[in-house]
């Protein structure tokens, strides 16, 4: 599509943003699965692989978070924007076909 | 003194006394230990929820690091049950076996009228109001 | 005098929540202390007290430091 068009219509942007949000709530739920998974462990072996491949998580979600934020993706201290900006996606998730 | 856990009729339809039950002392350790081991899985999930939703570093520094501190004393408490014989997490025969049996022992302990009017014994310990 | 932090509103409620749960982490592990026998369960339960008061602290800290946005 044509960049001024897509600027205009939002889906330039849209594609990386819902990759990035997708992303970001397969990190978190990939952090309360590790930490779940941790207390479910008697083995000590387990537990050292998985501890490891949760601060793994941990440092992506962050990853992932710091990123949304520079690209005002995500309005962690701004709660009415975060609503807004969601409405909008969902708006445009509503009108694709 | 009989097991009422041991036995379908010890006391031969009489109602039961907390005299009835052995090794109490040992039952109230293991039991404190499964609720220990509750809140701090409990704990672990709890810390982990809010790590992913907070975006402060200082938040998520504090908060990440009780969460590690949550899963060593996971470690350590449920190395320590199983020793104890209180968790087995490679026999879950015998861990469902073990659960049936102190679930039927406590459910039978709480029956018992222990705390009859302790309220008035209570009040009259209590420290006194200090006035403002 | 300690400096302001900067903290989204729902964090603040995450604190709040977490704040909550070590509050009474702290109480039920005082009233475990005084009914378990073992000494090796002892320990750790008194470990725990003492790191649920020091996540309280710490808790309390950022919770004062707290400027919503």
């Amino acid at each position: 599509m044509n960049p001024i068009l897509e600027t205009l219509t939002g889906t330039a942007a849209m594609t990386d943003q819902v990759v990035a949000s997708d992303l970001l709530i397969t990190s978190k739920s990939c952090v309360w699965s590790y930490a779940a998974a941790l207390t479910e462990t008697a083995s000590a072996d387990v537990r050292a692989v998985l501890r490891k491949q949760l601060e793994d998580a941990i440092h992506v979600h962050e990853q992932v978070f710091q990123y949304m934020m520079e690209r005002g993706w995500y309005h962690a201290y701004n709660p009415e924007e975060q609503i807004r900006l969601d409405l909008q996606n969902a708006e445009t998730a509503l009108n694709l076909q | 003194m009989t097991d009422p856990g041991t036995n379908a009729n010890p006391n031969m339809g009489k109602p039961l006394d907390i005299a009835d039950f052995t090794d109490l002392i040992g039952f109230a350790n293991a039991s404190a230990a499964l609720e220990f081991l509750i809140t701090v899985k409990s704990g672990i999930r709890n810390a982990a929820m809010s790590l992913t939703e907070c975006a402060t570093p200082e938040v998520r520094a504090v908060v990440r690091n009780q969460l590690f501190q949550a899963l060593d004393m996971h470690e350590k408490l449920s190395q320590l049950m199983i020793d104890k014989g209180w968790l087995h997490p490679y026999n879950p025969g015998e861990q469902i076996q073990m659960d049936a049996k102190s679930a039927q022992k406590t459910a039978e302990i709480a029956k018992l009228p222990l705390f009859k009017d302790r309220t008035k014994v209570l009040e009259t310990f209590d420290t006194p109001q200090r006035p403002h | 005098m300690q400096q302001p932090i900067r903290l989204g509103s729902h964090e603040m409620m995450e604190l709040h929540e977490l704040l909550n749960f070590k509050t009474i982490c702290a109480a039920k592990a005082k009233a475990i202390d005084g009914l378990v026998t073992d000494e090796q369960l002892k320990a750790l339960v008194q470990q725990d007290l003492q790191q649920s008061l020091k996540a309280l602290d710490e808790l309390q800290t950022l919770l004062g430091r707290a400027q919503v946005q």
